[in-house]
Order: C-alpha cells, then sequence, then structure tokens
C-alpha cells in the first residue's frame, strides 16, 4: 500500500540520517576491532584508523596469560545456566499454562515480582551462605540463583498456553503416561523455538554477569570473561593491544550468536517485553 | 478424580519456588538481620539494632550517590525514550526503507555486548591521551589541547549516561517497534482518513494505545539506570566513581561498603535503602498496571 508513494526528499534525508545513527552503535567496535591488531607505537601514535601488524603478537601475549582459559570457565558456567535455567522455566511455565489450582494467579504473580527485586538486596548473606555450604571454591554460586528465573518462566507460560493444546495432554494420559512423561516426552520437543530463544538470552545474561562472579570467585584460574576484562590492566600492564584483543575475543562469541540468529533474539526479547 | 495422589502443577512450580528460596529469598531476608549487626564479613556479627540505618542517614556520601544516580537517570532516559520512540515509528510507518535490518541489529548490538567490556571500550574511547574521542576532535578543529574525559567532575555524570544512551537506544526501539506492529494497522488509516495529520495520529491515537508498554519501559528503564555500576567502574577505575565521586551510582556505594571497605552490616543497610528505593518505583507500576486491570 505504501510501497508507490513518491519520494520525498525529506524522508530520504531522515533515512540517511538513521543509518548513520546505527553506525554510530557499532563505530566503537570497529575501532575496538583496529586497535587490536595494533601495537603500543601505533595506538600511542594515535593511528586509529590503521589496520596494525601486531594482530599475531597480541593473540600471542593473551595465548600465555592463558586469557583462554577464561573462556572455558565461562562457557562452563553459561551453558550449566542455561540449561537448568530453560529446564525448571519450562516446566513451571507447563504448570501455569496447563492446569488450574488455587491461588494460581497469585502465585503467578509471586513470580513476577521476584523479577523486580534486585539481586544485590541479598549479595552479603549470599556470599556467607556459600561458605557456609562450602560451596566458595565452586563456579555453583554463578550458576544457582540465576536458575530461578522468572523472565523464563512468564516466557515458557505464554508460549505453552498458545503452542501446546490441552486434548495432547488427554491423549497422553490415555496412553498410560504420567504428566511428567508429557512434559518430557511431549511438551519439550513442541515448545523448541520457545526453548531456543530462551537459551539464548539466558546464555546473554550468565555470559555477561559480572556481579557473581566479582563478588564470589578469588581464584585467578577461576576467572569468567567479565573479571579478566575488568582486572585486564594488571594482567597485561604495558600492553593495550593485547588488552583490547582481550576484549575483543571476550565479546565476540555472544556477537556471532546473535548475528546469527539476530531475528530470533531481538523478537524474542521484544515480544516478552510487550507481552509485560 | 478428585482425589488426586500427586498434584503435578505443585511438582512443575515448586522447583522455581524452592531454587528461589534457597539461593535468592534466603540471603535477601538474612541481609536484612546482617543490616541489623555490625560485621567484618567473617567473624561473629554484632546485634546493632538500627545504628546502620541511622549512620546511613547521616551518610553524606549515600545521598550524594543517590542523586548521582536520579541526575545519571534523568540525562540518559530522556533520550533513550525519546529516541527510541521516534526511531520505532520513523520505522513502523514506511518513513525508513532502506537498511531496516541494518539499523536494528547494528542498534541492538551494545545492548547483547557485556558492560563490564562497555565500559572498557569507553574508557579507550576516551583516553586522555590515545583515546579516538580526543583525535577525532582535534583532527577536525574542533579542539587545541586534548580533554581529560575521565577526570573531570563535571563530565562524569553525562559521560555515564551517554554510554547508557549509546547501549539502550536501540533495545528501546526494537521494544516500541514490537508494541507498533501490535497495534492494528486500520486505527491508523481510519485516523488518517478522517483527516488527522500523521503527528496528531501519532500524538492523539497511537501513544495512548502504547500505554502499557511505554510505562513497563520507562519503570523498567530507571529500575536498570538506577542499577548501574559496571559502566562508571570500569570508566573511572573503582566503586568511587571518578574525581570527587561526581559518578558514584547508588550500586557502586552499595558495592563500595559491602565488599570493598569489610563492613558488611553497613553494607547490607546501604542494599537494603537502595532496595527501598527501587521498590518505589516497581509499586508506581503495579499501580498503574492493576488500575488498568480493574479498567477493563
Amino acid at each position: 500500500m505504501t510501497g508507490k508513494k513518491k519520494f520525498h526528499p525529506i524522508r530520504g534525508i531522515i533515512n540517511v540520517f538513521v543509518i548513520l545513527m546505527a553506525t554510530v552503535s557499532i563505530i566503537p567496535f570497529l575501532l575496538m576491532f583496529l586497535m587490536s591488531t595494533q601495537n603500543n607505537q601505533t595506538i600511542f601514535a594515535g593511528n586509529i584508523l590503521s589496520i596494525g601488524n601486531s594482530l599475531a603478537d597480541n593473540f600471542q601475549t593473551i595465548l600465555d596469560a592463558d586469557f583462554f582459559r577464561s573462556l572455558l570457565n565461562s562457557l562452563i558456567v553459561a551453558v550449566s545456566s542455561t540449561v537448568l535455567t530453560v529446564f525448571f522455566g519450562a516446566m513451571a511455565g507447563f504448570g501455569f499454562a496447563k492446569y488450574n489450582f488455587k491461588h494460581k494467579k497469585l502465585v503467578f504473580q509471586l513470580v513476577i515480582l521476584t523479577m523486580m527485586v534486585p539481586m544485590e538486596v541479598g549479595m552479603v548473606a549470599f556470599v556467607w551462605e556459600m561458605r557456609v555450604l562450602h560451596l566458595s571454591r565452586t563456579f555453583l554460586p554463578l550458576i544457582l540463583p540465576n536458575i530461578a528465573n522468572a523472565f523464563g518462566v512468564f516466557w515458557m507460560t505464554q508460549y505453552i498456553r498458545d503452542a501446546f493444546p490441552y486434548e495432547l495432554i488427554e491423549s497422553g494420559r490415555l496412553d498410560g503416561c504420567t504428566d511428567m512423561g508429557i512434559f518430557l516426552r511431549m511438551v519439550l520437543p513442541i515448545i523448541k523455538p520457545a526453548i531456543f530463544t530462551l537459551s539464548v538470552i539466558a546464555f546473554l545474561q550468565s555470559w555477561n554477569n559480572y556481579l557473581l562472579p566479582m563478588i564470589m570467585i578469588n581464584d585467578p584460574e577461576m576467572f569468567t570473561v567479565p573479571l579478566v576484562i575488568a582486572s585486564i590492566g594488571n594482567m597485561f600492564v604495558a600492553d593495550y593491544g593485547a588488552r583490547i584483543l582481550a576484549v575483543v575475543v571476550g565479546i565476540l562469541p555472544i556477537m556471532i550468536v546473535f548475528i546469527i540468529f539476530s531475528k530470533q533474539i531481538t523478537e524474542g526479547l521484544a515480544s516478552g517485553a510487550v507481552k509485560g | 478424580m478428585k482425589k488426586k495422589k500427586i498434584s503435578w502443577p505443585f511438582i512443575f512450580i515448586a522447583p522455581f519456588f524452592i531454587i528461589y528460596g534457597i539461593f535468592n529469598l534466603f540471603p535477601i531476608l538474612f541481609s536484612f538481620y546482617i543490616s541489623l549487626t555490625r560485621w567484618q564479613g567473617f567473624g561473629p556479627m554484632k546485634f546493632i539494632g538500627l545504628d546502620n540505618y541511622i549512620a546511613l542517614l547521616k551518610d553524606t556520601a549515600f545521598y550524594r550517590s543517590v542523586l548521582n544516580s536520579f541526575i545519571i537517570v534523568l540525562e540518559a532516559m530522556i533520550p533513550i525514550q525519546t529516541l527510541g520512540l521516534i526511531l520505532a515509528l520513523l520505522i513502523n510507518y514506511g518513513i525508513i526503507r532502506i537498511g531496516k535490518s541494518y539499523i536494528r541489529n547494528a542498534m541492538f548490538l551494545p545492548y547483547i555486548t557485556a558492560p563490564i567490556a562497555i565500559g572498557l571500550i569507553f574508557a579507550t574511547l576516551f583516553d586522555q591521551n590515545f583515546g579516538a574521542v580526543n583525535i577525532f576532535l582535534s583532527s577536525i578543529g574542533l579542539i587545541d589541547e586534548n580533554i581529560n574525559w575521565l577526570h573531570t567532575a563535571s563530565l562524569s555524570k553525562p559521560l555515564v549516561a551517554l554510554v547508557t544512551i549509546w547501549r539502550y537506544v536501540g533495545y528501546t526501539a526494537v521494544i516500541y517497534l514490537a508494541g507498533l506492529q501490535g497495534i492494528s494497522r486500520d486505527i491508523y488509516e481510519a485516523a488518517r482518513v478522517d483527516g488527522a495529520s500523521t503527528p496528531k495520529v501519532v500524538i492523539h491515537v497511537i501513544i495512548p494505545l502504547l500505554k502499557p508498554i511505554l510505562v513497563f519501559q520507562i519503570t523498567n528503564g530507571i529500575i536498570g539506570c538506577l542499577r548501574i555500576f559496571e559502566e562508571p567502574y570500569m570508566l573511572f577505575g573503582d566503586y568511587k566513581g571518578g574525581v570527587d565521586s561526581a559518578a558514584q551510582t547508588m550500586n557502586m556505594k552499595f558495592l563500595d561498603t559491602a565488599f570493598t571497605a569489610g563492613q558488611s552490616g553497613y553494607g547490607a543497610a546501604t542494599g537494603y535503602l537502595m532496595f527501598v528505593i527501587i521498590m518505589v518505583f516497581t509499586s508506581i507500576y503495579f499501580a498503574i498496571i492493576n488500575r488498568k486491570e480493574d479498567a477493563v
């Protein structure tokens, strides 16, 4: 309908302006990519727009500093968080979407309420609790508090309500399945798209989290990527190119995931916020 | 059928509350107890009643951090929401036709990047000696001498706001766009046929329809903005918030007392007051949302 309207010069100018604005969003990243190929001399000389020839050297520097261990640590933490978040989120979502029970609305509002309580409030006691439970020297403190993810429950409830017909539960029961069997064998396969979107979001949150590792992890061998980025000044004291390369390598996995799945991620996050 | 042995909804939903109870709710409640004690983070806790709160209410640094947070909220939220909404309107109503997916993806990229990395990136860009910003400004002749962005008190808060705006405009636009797409095009067309100009339709018809999302976005944005700490931490190098603590946010003040200075009781009290301030906004949100539900 709007496709054949005549060309407005003002619209064209606005369009170009917004494209430039969007470019401002990625310029800092592009500059970081360039800096990661440079050495101190190039950086201090102010040749920011040149591609340096120190990428290999910088790579060797962060390799020697055992930077890639932090990538592995982050991966372990993020994958475990994601799997557990999605599983328990889907389970609670199924419970809310397909069953009726007393005070259901109230219980659901309680879930939403947990979303509004900032994690910081409990941090002082959380550190103490983890020490008492002897979990301080493990990755569990970085994983466990994230599993009770209210957004995940909310998201799954919405999706399962629409995507999974009640008749399927009935037919499953007639076939002799328990409700848990129905959940594992029938619900989970049907809600794959929701599982995927929530997985990406949960992975992102865990990968980018700095607060929990900052207060829980002291051992450099257990540092996750954000911790390494935060202490990068001590790691590569006088080597700015290597510093920036470490940051680039740390944020690249998320960027690649985003570039591949941008449509699902933006739409998933947006619909979550819009329905809320 | 009525006497079911297994309560399935309970089994499905209970794990969420059990995990939340052990790893989130218990620490929150126990932190309140800690806030009533004098405690170094280890050793015995000495119960002192409300002393921490009384001390906190006399702590000018705490008030400053609250004020700093609110100034950053104002400086960041107004541009974020306005620009985000305008962008979404421009895309949804066909003004922007070229490069739509480029715009969406490019502007979303900052949102998915770790805040701690964003802080470091901007600290690098705004470095006095080799930062790209100074190099750019002097190359186009706008400045003669390099600006010391990161160590000038009057620039600290605007800088944090700038980084926040850069991070959230695209995300906000995407959310508003999803909201706009949920509004039937017929409403817009009908108002246009009635002779209303496009800006009038937007202000009088579209924005009121968008109100639930606007309210959610604004309260959620304020809450998120009040909790900022990673970007200023990386920009200025510590939890004090740079020169004159000009950019020490509430959350930084909390983290500074609770985990750096070893005054855990006092820190826990700071956390609780921060929580109370944030809950004010949460309850405003719930009040508006529930009023809407009653009306329907």
